[in-house]
């Protein structure tokens, strides 16, 4: 299930809030666990078996960690962790594009499975693997009891598209949690927030960007090839960014805090900046169980080089299985060692107004790279973009433009954080707000044709 | 005062969320929206199987958004706000100056020539083995002769170009060329099309028949029949400020004899109970028949055929001054064996293949006619 649909938001919702707030204090977390089964079987029903399997194995293997703490013993049971989660993650999402590249190096023919990937199994996986290892490091300690540790791994606020919560971050609100009506009201302010961001920008840049991307990229313009991808670039942020808001808000109206993942990613003067305000919570989980393991940066240039590498080849990874996801990584990893090198201290030296076009002119190209899967569209869409054998301007860019200019203005505003300035200060402006754009939204799902989440694949 | 702002969000939000089901859930599943052009989903069957094969979850997943209370109003607000931002195009229709609407026109090379050869192919087969001489007619839509009103920046491809293009196509074929870009284009002022539907009105109707056969006819029967007319573009577009259309017809051409589909007789061409419903074009021959046979001109003794889409309909009422027997036939709903046909009736000695532009270019029409003798 999505939260930008009319089953969840007028169904489910309204279903589960009368179940948990009616519950028992001590079988709230039992409600949320069913109910967040409900919620992934919504999509299939079979792989819930999956979840409940990492949920057993996780919480068995921690209490092996916890009873021989500091000894070998413990020490198998985290690598038995960790092999199981990465085995399950490896399997569904990786084993076709591993099978495709064997084929091709040794000119095999080996049947591709073709198993749908399970939604969110990204983001879950790594949320059980943080349970393990912060009980292993001693952050945490176990959760006795399965059906707080099941409500951990299946919480469906987050379960879908994160945010990815470290298993330290949520351990106390487990088992204890308050519930006020400004809280409530907060997270509905945050979901309403999030869903016109997804419903109401989103969806309609990714028609724009839908559009330009298939079209044949040889005659595209210079300026409609622009167009088309900063549309994605403004849609991939308001899609992600706004289902955050979604979970963050749910989670509030739940009793939970999450941490932030975004924080106006578009407005950084740097790479670096850039990667502290996207997807945050997956690069903490990189920096605390993979960077800082390996030495970080207080190792030698050459092996801190090495982690930098091996955490954004990871990175890249994780977001698909496929080529240009691996390339997307390590193209960042590469701008960042560079800047860490010397270019920050570049940077300091010029005007804002120059880091911020540095900056957003290599996230762009860097999501030619994320959304065009292929190698030879992603050279041929930046030939398009940089060429001048291709008109700068043409009637396309202005048929695409015009209708959508008052869209386009409105997102890059609403990527900066003029918008949220506005709506924390002046509260009947908020208000207006989030009736009309709860209503509006409610209005474009009743009619959705074209809904897409960007981040179910991963 | 902040805190009044707060509480009446959350009860907006969970009064929204809660009234909306029990709304859903407790009045009568509708059918369909005659105003969208759409079967609605009523409420799924539950079963373990179909919770296993998803179907169960598709299926809710329709019905929610169909069965949604005042559906149309929230996609009218919904295509309002877009329209505020500034689209000006909605699945295909344009929405010009003075709200006219307009569809798109994008030429497909494939249909377009696969549809020409079929054509030529049959009108070759009626002469070589009948001696039945054959005319291809195609008729424009609005698109073609307003673009003036229409957002500068739409691209919709030039029907005259795509009309020159046929005709070169056909020269030296068996089959004649006919369209009324000419006379509509200098008609353009008068009522020629509807706004809300992809249709001509019976006015342009007329000035083709009477540029194509030579005859004047008398606009005195031209009444007024019915207003509040939302066609096929008005389901697509469904903002407020559109206005419905008017429904004039040539009532002299009403009192004929038809057969439709095999089965019905009825003994005028139009139907005044299609005005009840929404898609009130179907006053003009009965909806649309598949196949059908009308008495027209008991003194004449020449019977046409006539391959049409539903654009002909009130074409073809003018064709009973001309022929004793109006042979019509859609070739997308109907399977014929044409040398059967043509035996059953020997009269025959013309046939007219007549199809909008838009037809013309988007659906292969004449996959079900078979010539097999």
């Amino acid at each position: 299930m999505v939260f930008s649909s009319i089953t969840f938001l007028f169904y489910f919702l309204p279903i589960v809030l009368l179940a948990y707030f009616l519950s028992l204090p001590k079988l709230k977390n039992f409600t949320l666990f069913i109910f967040s089964l409900i919620f992934y079987a919504w999509g299939e029903p079979l792989y819930i078996f999956i979840m409940i399997f990492s949920t057993i194995v996780d919480y068995i293997h921690a209490l092996i960690i916890d009873k021989y703490r500091n000894t070998f013993k413990a020490r198998i049971a985290l690598i038995s962790s960790i092999i199981i989660n990465l085995s399950l993650l490896g399997f569904f999402k990786y084993s076709d594009f591993f099978i495709s590249i064997i084929n091709t190096i040794f000119n095999t023919n080996i049947n591709l499975i073709n198993l749908a990937l399970p939604i969110g199994i990204s983001f879950y996986t790594f949320q059980t693997m943080s349970y393990t290892i912060d009980v292993y490091r001693n952050e945490a300690k176990p959760q006795r009891n399965i059906i707080s540790l099941g409500t951990f791994v299946t919480l469906f606020p987050q379960l879908v598209a994160g945010p990815i919560v470290r298993y330290v971050d949520i351990s106390k609100q487990l088992n204890s949690r308050t519930y006020t009506i400004d809280k409530f009201y907060e997270g509905i302010y945050r979901f309403i927030i999030g869903l016109s961001k997804k419903v109401l920008l989103a969806n309609n840049l990714g028609i724009i960007w839908t559009s330009i991307k298939n079209s044949p990229y040889s005659t595209l313009s210079n300026a409609t090839a622009w167009l088309g991808i900063i549309c994605f670039t403004l849609q991939i942020y308001f899609d992600f960014s706004g289902y955050s808001d979604m979970a963050i808000g749910l989670g509030k109206i739940f009793g939970f805090d999450f941490l932030d993942n975004f924080n106006f990613p578009y407005v950084s003067k740097s790479i670096t900046e850039f990667w502290r305000r996207w997807h945050i919570s997956l690069g903490i989980w990189f920096r605390d169980y993979v960077y800082i393991p390996l030495g970080g940066n207080r190792v030698s240039k050459l092996k801190w080089f090495r982690n930098i590498f091996i955490v954004w080849f990871l990175t890249g990874l994780w977001h698909g299985a496929s080529f240009n996801f691996i390339l997307w990584g390590l193209y960042f990893g590469f701008i960042l060692i560079l800047e860490k090198l010397f270019l920050l201290n570049f940077l300091n030296k010029i005007p804002n107004l120059f880091k911020h076009i540095y900056t957003l002119l290599l996230i762009i190209i860097g999501f030619v790279i994320f959304d065009l899967t292929n190698l030879e569209y992603i050279f041929k869409y930046l030939n398009a973009m940089f060429i001048i054998n291709n008109n700068f301007i043409d009637n396309t860019f202005i048929y695409y433009l015009t209708p959508n200019i008052t869209l386009l203005i409105i997102s890059i505003i609403a990527s900066t954080p003029v918008i949220k300035h506005i709506l924390d200060k002046y509260v009947y402006i908020r208000f207006i707000i989030l009736i009309i754009g709860f209503t509006l939204s409610v209005a474009f799902l009743v009619d959705s044709s074209f809904n897409p989440f960007l981040y179910f694949r991963f | 005062m902040n805190n009044i702002f707060k509480y009446i969000t959350v009860i907006f939000f969970t009064g929204f969320i809660f009234i909306v089901p029990i709304v859903t859930l407790t009045t009568p599943d509708k059918n369909v929206s005659e105003i969208e052009n759409k079967i609605l989903t009523s409420f799924p069957e539950i079963s373990f199987e179909s919770i296993k094969s998803k179907r169960f979850m598709k299926n809710f997943d329709e019905y929610t958004s169909d069965q949604f209370p005042l559906r149309t109003n929230f996609i009218e607000v919904k295509n309002f706000y877009n329209y505020l931002l500034g689209s000006r195009e909605f699945r295909n229709i344009y929405i010009g100056k003075d709200n006219k609407l307009m569809e798109k026109f994008v030429f497909n090379k494939d249909i377009m020539d696969k549809n020409i050869s079929q054509a030529i192919n049959l009108s070759e087969f009626l002469e070589d083995n009948y001696n039945i001489k054959s005319k291809l007619a195609i008729i424009p839509t609005s698109i073609a002769f307003y673009k003036d009103l229409l957002p500068f920046y739409a691209t919709s491809d030039n029907q005259l170009d795509t009309l020159n293009y046929i005709n070169n196509t056909l020269y030296s074929s068996s089959l004649d060329f006919y369209t009324p870009y000419n006379i509509l284009q200098s008609n353009k002022e008068k009522y020629i099309y509807f706004n809300t539907d992809h249709h001509w009105t019976q006015l342009g109707a007329k000035l083709a028949y009477e540029d194509m056969y030579n005859i004047n006819i008398s606009d005195k029967s031209y009444k007024k029949i019915t207003d509040d007319f939302y066609g096929t573009y008005y389901s697509k577009v469904l903002l407020p400020q559109v206005k419905g259309d008017i429904i004039y017809a040539y009532k002299d051409f009403n009192n004929f004899n038809i057969n439709i589909d095999l089965s019905n007789n009825f003994n005028t061409l139009y139907d005044n109970t299609k005005l009840k419903g929404k898609n009130k074009y179907q006053y003009f021959l009965h909806g649309d028949p598949a196949i059908g046979v009308i008495e027209g001109n008991k003194n004449s003794n020449k019977e046409i055929l006539v391959f049409k889409d539903s654009y002909a309909h009130s074409f073809i009422p003018f064709l009973t001054s001309n022929y004793k027997k109006i042979h019509i036939i859609d070739p997308r709903y109907y399977n014929l064996n044409l040398n059967d046909y043509l035996k059953e009736n020997n009269n025959i000695s013309e046939v007219l293949f007549i199809n909008n532009i838009q037809t013309f270019n988007n659906e292969y029409l004449y996959k079900n006619i078979t010539t097999l003798i």
